[in-house]
């Protein structure tokens, strides 16, 4: 079987009926992109899920690949859908958010502007439930974007569309709040931003995100863990990329 | 003697007079001398800036609020139909005050009336936002509120210093503060981000996911919006660190030693000696106090005036950065509350990348202890 255009992953944990939501999203998403002629592969990757969650995916359409794991670590369910997927990018859907059924084909687009290379990031992050705020995310190539505000906090989340590479040769850090540290998907970001990956923005795209009473974001807040170290939180790169613009100039 | 009468006359100088100092933002208004080709002093007091508005900035063009915007202005008193002559500032005070004409993208009064502020029945909410909403930290001022800052100064009502001032000020040199600010034009291009979702695709991409799950359609209180790169409430905190990096001579150092808030600098200095003869070749001071000096001789990374507009979280993050863009192997505050505050609460981290040692009033700190006390209230 030929490698496929993309995987598009759901991963779950104790979302229940509303992981039934957001597999009907990304079915209409995924369809959507079949017929635009672009091949998908669908997996559901169930991390320690309860019982209630496994019951919601029980019955998937055909074709929709479901394993469970055990890591508590999603980071780590991340890295494991792309080892056992086949792919030239992923996009990755939290169990109990949604999609706009063009995400994957307007996200594709975007990525073909410079193959391999593009992480795509929705324009809107459309937040409902406990909070109820619009997010409309920075494009890297946007001259005011300041990227030194990655060194302060998260431009963009994890639910992206990515070249393989970007997660096989980047793949997410263990989380590890006892020990102080938190934030894989910033630090994946940082990481990315690095290796040379350009963080665009497909627009008219949107994520809508359940926010729960308390996110793993804002725990990760509240508790006052950071990111793991990385070259670009380092004043040296930095005056690297300084003195590489400057010889540009 | 004109329609009012003399005693109308009077009411209607005092009328004004009341307006030019309820709206009058100090801050604001010094931000502009030089640029706007006149001379202020450092400081001034309220009173003392409508009395050189009066006879210097004015003439100028320059803003005394950093709530009345010319443009906006202009064109939304073209919409009231309202014909403005002469000075739109004055024209505004005179006539669009009376005709509730809100002059400034940064205030949305539909959002502020919908909100709890405490507003009288009956009373017009931009002037109450302008008398006691503008120095509150909160989101009421409209959907972008939240990103305005979250700091209210000291006395900030006392010296009309209103909470978005972080954000009119942000990159103040790239923008000419008579006409716009950061925060303007981000507030006006992020109208034009939230009005593209009324394109008919995307409300019908909306609307077909509503149909999957109904509950993304409830607004709650009311949604506000954040982007980037303007709207957001750790822009202003990028800025500061971007500051801080551009203006240390170095890009790595072996140690980094917060000096002291206030006082002599004599434990600190004897802390930078003892790593001096532990091999530690490029040692940077980190000065964070308001009354705080930086010293001579030292490498400083000088902090101060980039904190003042900052909030707690904020001032931290920047405390932060500065160390880790720095990555010594050795971290110590001495006498320093901002620089204890970094190693305390991300202790746990930074100790897997740099050894980490406080003093506070020529004891050691226990870190150790601090770091599990923190530890603790994580998980509670």
């Amino acid at each position: 079987m030929s490698r496929a255009d993309i995987a598009a992953v759901i991963t779950a944990h104790n979302e229940g009926d509303l992981a039934k939501v957001s597999m009907r999203s990304l079915q209409e998403a995924v369809a959507q992109a079949r017929a635009a002629g672009l091949t998908v592969e669908v997996l559901a990757v169930l991390d320690n899920p309860d019982d209630e969650t496994v019951a919601a995916f029980e019955d998937v359409p055909a074709g929709v690949r479901v394993e469970r794991v055990s890591f508590a670590d999603q980071g780590h369910v991340r890295n494991h859908a792309v080892s056992v997927t086949d792919s030239d990018y992923l996009a990755f859907l939290d169990g109990d958010d949604l999609w706009t059924e063009n995400w994957l084909v307007d996200a594709f687009d975007v990525c073909g502007r410079d193959p391999g290379r593009v992480i795509a990031h929705p324009e809107v992050n459309w937040f409902f439930g406990h909070q109820h705020n619009l997010y409309f995310l920075a494009d890297q190539d946007d001259p005011e974007f300041d990227p030194a505000f990655a060194r302060i906090a998260n431009p963009w989340d994890a639910l992206c569309m990515a070249p393989r590479s970007a997660h096989a040769d980047h793949p997410y850090a263990d989380r590890a709040v006892a020990d102080g540290y938190a934030y894989e998907d910033w630090h994946w970001n940082l990481e990315t931003l690095v290796a040379g990956y350009r963080h665009l923005v497909a627009p008219q795209t949107i994520h809508f995100k359940r926010r729960r009473k308390k996110s793993q974001f804002m725990a990760a807040r509240d508790a006052w863990v950071i990111t793991r170290p990385s070259e670009l939180l380092t004043y040296r790169w930095w005056s690297e990329r300084d003195g590489r613009d400057d010889s540009s100039a | 003697m004109g329609w009012f009468g003399s005693g109308g006359l009077r009411r209607a100088k005092r009328q004004r007079t009341d307006r030019v100092r309820m709206v009058t933002h100090p801050a604001f208004y010094l931000a502009q001398a030089g640029v706007a080709g006149f001379e202020a002093p450092e400081t001034l007091d309220v009173d003392g800036t409508v009395e050189h508005f009066a006879a210097v900035g004015q003439a100028a063009g320059a803003r005394v609020s950093a709530l009345f915007q010319p443009d906006c202005y202009l064109s939304r008193a073209q919409e009231a139909g309202l014909e403005v002559t002469g000075d739109p500032f004055e024209h505004w005070l005179e006539v669009g005050w009376d005709h509730r004409v809100v002059p400034t993208p940064l205030f949305d009064e539909q959002w502020y009336a919908a909100a709890d502020t405490g507003a009288r029945a009956g009373e017009w909410g931009f002037e109450h936002f302008l008398r006691e909403g503008c120095y509150r930290k909160g989101r009421d001022a409209g959907p972008f509120a939240p990103n305005y800052g979250d700091n209210e100064a000291m006395r900030a009502r006392e010296r009309h210093d209103p909470v978005l001032m972080t954000g009119m000020l942000n990159h103040a040199e790239r923008y000419d503060l008579r006409r716009t600010s950061w925060l303007e034009e981000g507030v006006a291009k992020g109208r034009e981000r939230l009005d593209s979702l009324d394109d008919p695709r995307v409300v019908a991409l909306v609307a077909k996911a509503a149909a999957i799950e109904p509950e993304i359609m409830d607004e709650g209180p009311g949604r506000w919006v954040a982007w980037l790169p303007h709207l957001h409430p750790n822009v202003v905190t990028a800025t500061a660190a971007e500051d801080v990096r551009r203006s240390l001579p170095v890009d790595r150092a072996d140690a980094v030693v917060y000096f002291p808030d206030d006082g002599p600098h004599d434990d600190a200095l004897r802390v930078v000696e003892e790593l001096r003869s532990a091999g530690a070749t490029t040692v940077v001071a980190v000065t964070t106090g308001p009354r705080s000096r930086p010293p001579e001789g030292i490498v400083t990374a000088d902090l101060r005036p980039r904190l003042t507009r900052l909030d707690r979280r904020q001032r931290l993050r920047v405390a932060l950065d500065v160390l880790r863009g720095l990555a010594p192997a050795h971290a110590v505050a001495v006498d320093n509350v901002l620089g204890t505050r970094v190693l305390a609460r991300h202790g746990r981290a930074l100790r897997t990348e740099m050894t980490v040692a406080g003093r506070l009033e020529g004891r050691a700190l226990d870190l150790d202890a601090m770091v599990e006390v923190q530890r603790v209230r994580d998980e509670q």
